[in-house]
């Protein structure tokens, strides 16, 4: 079958087949050998590395992390050395070759059970075709015991002078040192003689105590390494943390390899106290945004008692003006009643007399004399001009009464609390109240003409507050309004309030023949406390409060068209169906 | 019989105290605002002028000032349904003999008048 022709899954099958043949070959050979991928991580590890490192096959079928095989700190180690490796051959600008001859590194590597063994490995680089490296192949040898048979054959001297380590060879009997390498010498600052007459514990301050070496020493075979975590002191007495890793070398000497850990200790504790400081900064966002959680909840209360207090401003404001049309009727009713009064008194004294005329037509006895008084009492009484009075009295006095009744059902609604939840709301009649609270404010200086959708839809509103938005409104109108009618003599402006429905959306027009707004104002007509009105006529609240009530509130929009000399139109558009929120 | 000018906005109120002021015996002739109430004056010969402050801060007090001015020897009476009691202490700065807070009783506008009348 020609190749072209195989199909996809052939050629997997194959090459699994080829890859299991292979994998065979490796399993075969008498050196233990790893496969690692830059992505997958282990790849392969074959008979020889899984008797050295003590897993079965089923571990490695359930997989095996690679820093599990290194002793303590080795697995960085080897990574840095693998990292400096690839950075090396980029600078160089070459490619790997299989066939490139690899270094040989020594590591202390950790069975399965935990215990440590020395190795050396050896490994090249898995390239693709461009020679890029997606891999790593590594033969481990445990050195072991060529370590014990150089350490045995005491010829140490050199391995243990070119160490960068400090290494001790001491006695496991009383643990005195036996040899002690240069660079530890030149670190702890005593000769090779002061050494020989010393043992662990001289150098060693801090755990671990003497009773746990020696049970370490007694538990431990032969070329196992015990890893110990301590503090050293030096000759001239400054302390160093250590960590020391044993190999019994017999049953008579133990080799003692032990590093400054300080620069380690000291970055751990600087990430340590990085991450408390990091914890910190966190507790306090944490404790900041409930700050501000809190801030916004003040915020809101402070917002809605701003509203409250601005609408108790208003009707504060408005009671003197409510005041005052309230007394223009009460005045007329009172008078008119009076005079009632009067009239009903000049009433009865005509009747009075005309009854006597009655009597006397019944008695036939009717005198011209009769006839003339009862004609000059109803002269005097002026019957005439109370006939005429009377009825004229009696409609403007219900009419007083009417109107009294009226401002004062629109107070109580205009100001009433609410419930705080949105109600259906008639829109047209919250206008009509509002109008006529305000009367007082606009009646001097304009007409007011309406021209309201009939059967405008209900609105689910907070209608208190919209209450206090359309009269925030009306009130600048008429201010407006006033600053260009001045005197009156040029007659009054208007200020024409509409409703209507469109789709989901009921919209309130409310505009006025004054001034406009300045260009410069424009922007910041919704800023609070910003007014161009002077001291004691406002505080810059009422449209900032009208924004929020509209926008935020009712999830509307609040809008205006000016134009310098002509007037301004404020648009409110609520939406039909409330928003959830 | 005396003649007196009543300059208020209201109908109402304008009836009712021109009424007031008919029941006993004064003649009376109203205007419903300050320009033509002005215009009353210089076609009349008046004893009393009683008028409305309609607005806070002008219309009733330029009223005011213009009567003064024109007919120095013309006594007003201020009227106003504000409870704003400067008012009517601006009215008399003006030149108004004396000044009424609405609602008033028909005993104390007849009194004032009375005695504007003196």
């Amino acid at each position: 079958m020609p190749k072209k022709n195989k199909t996809k899954e052939q050629l997997s099958a194959e090459l699994q087949s080829l890859r299991k043949q292979f994998n065979d070959v490796l399993d075969e050979l008498p050196d233990a050998l790893l496969e690692v991928d830059v992505g997958q991580g282990l790849t392969h590890m074959n008979r020889q590395t899984q008797r050295l490192f003590g897993y079965t096959a089923k571990d490695v079928a359930d997989g095996i992390e690679i820093p599990q095989l290194f002793g303590q700190n080795e697995y960085d180690r080897a990574v840095k050395i693998i990292n400096s490796y690839i950075a090396e051959s980029q600078k160089r600008k070459t490619k790997y070759t299989p066939s490139q001859k690899q270094k040989l590194y020594e590591f202390v590597m950790r069975r399965k059970d935990g215990s440590l063994f020395h190795a050396e490995t050896q490994t090249s680089f898995v390239l693709d075709g461009k020679g890029v490296p997606t891999g790593l192949r590594t033969i481990i040898r445990n050195i072991t015991e060529r370590k014990l048979a150089e350490a045995a054959s005491h010829d140490l001297s050199q391995i243990m002078n070119s160490s960068p380590d400090f290494i001790f060879k001491s006695r496991i009997d009383n643990f005195k040192f036996t040899k002690v390498n240069k660079t530890a010498c030149d670190y702890y600052g005593y000769s090779q003689e002061e050494f020989s007459k010393m043992g662990i514990f001289d150098i060693e301050v801090a755990p671990p105590l003497k009773e746990q070496v020696r049970k370490l020493y007694d538990t431990t075979p032969v070329g196992n390494v015990i890893e110990v975590f301590g503090t050293n002191k030096k000759k001239n007495g400054d302390t160093f943390p250590v960590h020391v890793r044993f190999l019994k070398l017999d049953e008579e000497f133990a080799l003692a390899n032990v590093r400054d850990i300080t620069e380690q200790k000291m970055a751990e504790e600087e990430l340590k106290k990085a991450k408390e400081s990091a914890e910190a900064v966190n507790i306090e966002l944490i404790q900041s945004n409930e700050a501000l959680q809190r801030e916004i909840i003040e915020r809101k209360n402070l917002e809605s008692q701003l509203v409250q207090a601005q609408k108790l401003e208003s009707i504060g404001q408005l009671a003197a003006g409510i005041a005052h049309e309230i007394n223009t009727p009460i005045q007329y009713v009172g008078d008119n009643t009076r005079f009632l009064n009067v009239a009903f008194g000049r009433i009865k004294t005509v009747l009075d007399k005309s009854s006597e005329l009655i009597n006397a037509a019944k008695e036939d006895a009717v005198t011209e004399k009769l006839i003339t008084e009862v004609e000059s009492v109803i002269e005097d009484t002026k019957m005439e001009y109370m006939l005429e009075e009377i009825p004229m009295s009696i409609d403007e006095t219900l009419g007083g009464v009417e109107r009294v009744a009226t401002i004062v059902r629109a107070m109580k609604e205009f100001s009433h609390p609410g419930t705080g939840e949105k109600t259906l709301t008639d829109i047209n009649r919250a206008l009509e109240n509002t109008i006529t609270v305000a009367r007082n404010e606009w009646k001097y200086v304009a007409e007011l003409v309406k021209d309201f959708e009939p059967a405008l839809p209900l609105v689910p509103c907070l209608p208190g507050e919209l209450n206090q938005v359309f009269l925030n409104i009306i009130v600048n109108a008429a201010q407006a309004i006033a600053d260009v009618v001045q005197d009156g003599s040029e007659g009054k402006g208007i200020i024409k309030v509409s409703t209507s429905s469109a789709g989901d959306w009921v919209e309130i027009k409310i505009s006025d023949s004054g001034t406009g707004i300045p260009e410069e104002a424009r922007s910041k007509v919704f800023d609070a406390f910003f007014t161009t009105k002077e001291v004691g006529k406002g505080t810059g609240q009422g449209l900032a409060i009208a924004n929020n009530v509209v926008v935020k509130k009712h999830g509307g929009s609040l809008n205006f068209e000016t134009e310098i000399g002509q007037g301004t139109m404020f648009v409110i558009r609520l939406p039909i169906k409330a928003p959830n929120n | 019989m005396s003649k007196i000018l009543i300059i208020e906005d209201v109908e109402e109120a304008r009836n009712s105290i021109r009424r007031t002021l008919e029941m006993d015996g004064y003649d009376v002739i109203t205007a419903p605002e300050g320009k033509k109430g002005l215009n009353l004056i210089q076609e009349n010969i008046l004893d009393l002028v009683i008028t409305d402050i309609f607005m806070p801060e002008m219309e009733g007090l330029e009223t005011i000032r213009r009567i003064v001015k024109s007919k120095p020897n013309l006594p007003v009476i201020v009227i106003t349904g504000s409870i704003e009691l400067s008012f009517l202490e601006v009215g008399l700065q003006f030149g108004a003999v004396s000044g009424l807070y609405k609602p008033f009783t028909p005993e104390k506008l007849l009194s004032a008048v009375t005695k504007a009348l003196e």
